[in-house]
């Protein structure tokens, strides 16, 4: 862990309470321009915005990094205009949202491959589905699944991949993440459940499926 | 008038996500589980469907913020506060 800055005062763990007040009173500094003040907070929330610009960033670590950096400074040149009432990791992960959304909505050259309509064919010989329990060979091959699923998670559209990281990686709620994408729980709900299946066939041919 | 018999695997499909989220309603999850107690391949298709979650949430899991990513935004936010406090 990296030790903190002298004269930081990092958000001590305490009750939810202690937290909440440390965390306003770092706010209000930072409205009045103290960088130190507004470190803190970075070091707060950092990771899992870190984590929400690698995953959408699928594969491009560089980009990840921007993003990340370019949140946390967005965020600095606003604070004055962040409302005190609200939560100032809704609106991290809204900022950093953005500048993904804004990064990749003109990289339409990713094919979203159309759904299925059932899950498998009646009659005609099911779709044989192989376990995908891991084995220990296939656990040997973590790394190898790791880079399999970066590749399939960058070739969904921006939209839908904000929403499986927020949902699956952040775990957030449904009603958390429409809040930070500014959409419907309805269409958090669609995304994530059409981005879910186009994975899940995609890790099929990975994981040894029989082609339908 | 509210459906009560089983799902076919096309009506199922549509409810998987929220059937592993564990949001579906219980007379929609009894439906869908009274389906599945008869269809082998449906089973198969959920676990995979949840094993694709659990492969995306492995993937992403939290790693630490680069060094030199956080040095380099520290710098930037000093000069941003420098140059802010200039135009008060």
């Amino acid at each position: 862990m990296r030790a903190a800055p002298k004269g930081f005062r990092p958000i001590q763990k305490g009750t939810i309470a202690e937290m909440e007040g440390a965390e306003r009173e770092l706010i209000e500094r930072s409205k009045a321009g103290d960088a130190e003040a507004f470190s803190s907070l970075v070091r707060a929330h950092e990771d899992k915005i870190f984590t929400l610009a690698r995953s959408v960033c699928a594969g491009l670590p560089a980009e990840a990094e921007d993003v990340y950096q370019e949140t946390f400074l967005t965020a600095f040149k606003k604070i004055a205009t962040f409302r005190s009432d609200a939560s100032l990791s809704t609106w991290l992960h809204r900022i950093a949202a953005n500048l993904c959304f804004m990064r990749y909505r003109k990289k339409k050259a990713e094919p979203f491959v159309p759904l299925l309509d059932e899950p498998h064919k009646d009659g005609e010989g099911h779709r044989q589905f192989k376990d995908w329990r891991l084995t220990p060979e296939e656990a040997a091959r973590k790394h190898e699944l790791g880079a399999a699923v970066t590749k399939a998670l960058a070739s969904l559209p921006v939209e839908y991949r904000l929403v499986l990281t927020l949902r699956d990686i952040e775990e957030l709620s449904n009603e958390e993440t429409a809040k930070i994408l500014g959409i419907s729980v309805a269409a958090v709900k669609s995304r994530l459940h059409r981005g879910r299946l186009y994975l899940r066939d995609r890790f099929g041919e990975l994981m040894g499926d029989e082609k339908p | 008038m509210k459906k009560t018999g089983p799902m076919r695997c096309r009506q199922m499909l549509a409810k998987l996500s929220s059937y592993i989220d564990e949001e579906l309603d219980e007379a929609t999850c009894c439906r869908l589980e009274a389906h599945l107690a008869d269809c082998p391949p449906c089973v198969e298709f959920i676990k995979t469907l949840r094993k694709t979650v659990c492969l995306v949430h492995e993937a992403g899991k939290p790693r630490p913020v680069p060094a030199r990513a956080h040095k380099d935004l520290q710098a930037k936010l000093k000069a941003c506060a420098a140059q802010l406090q200039k135009r008060r």
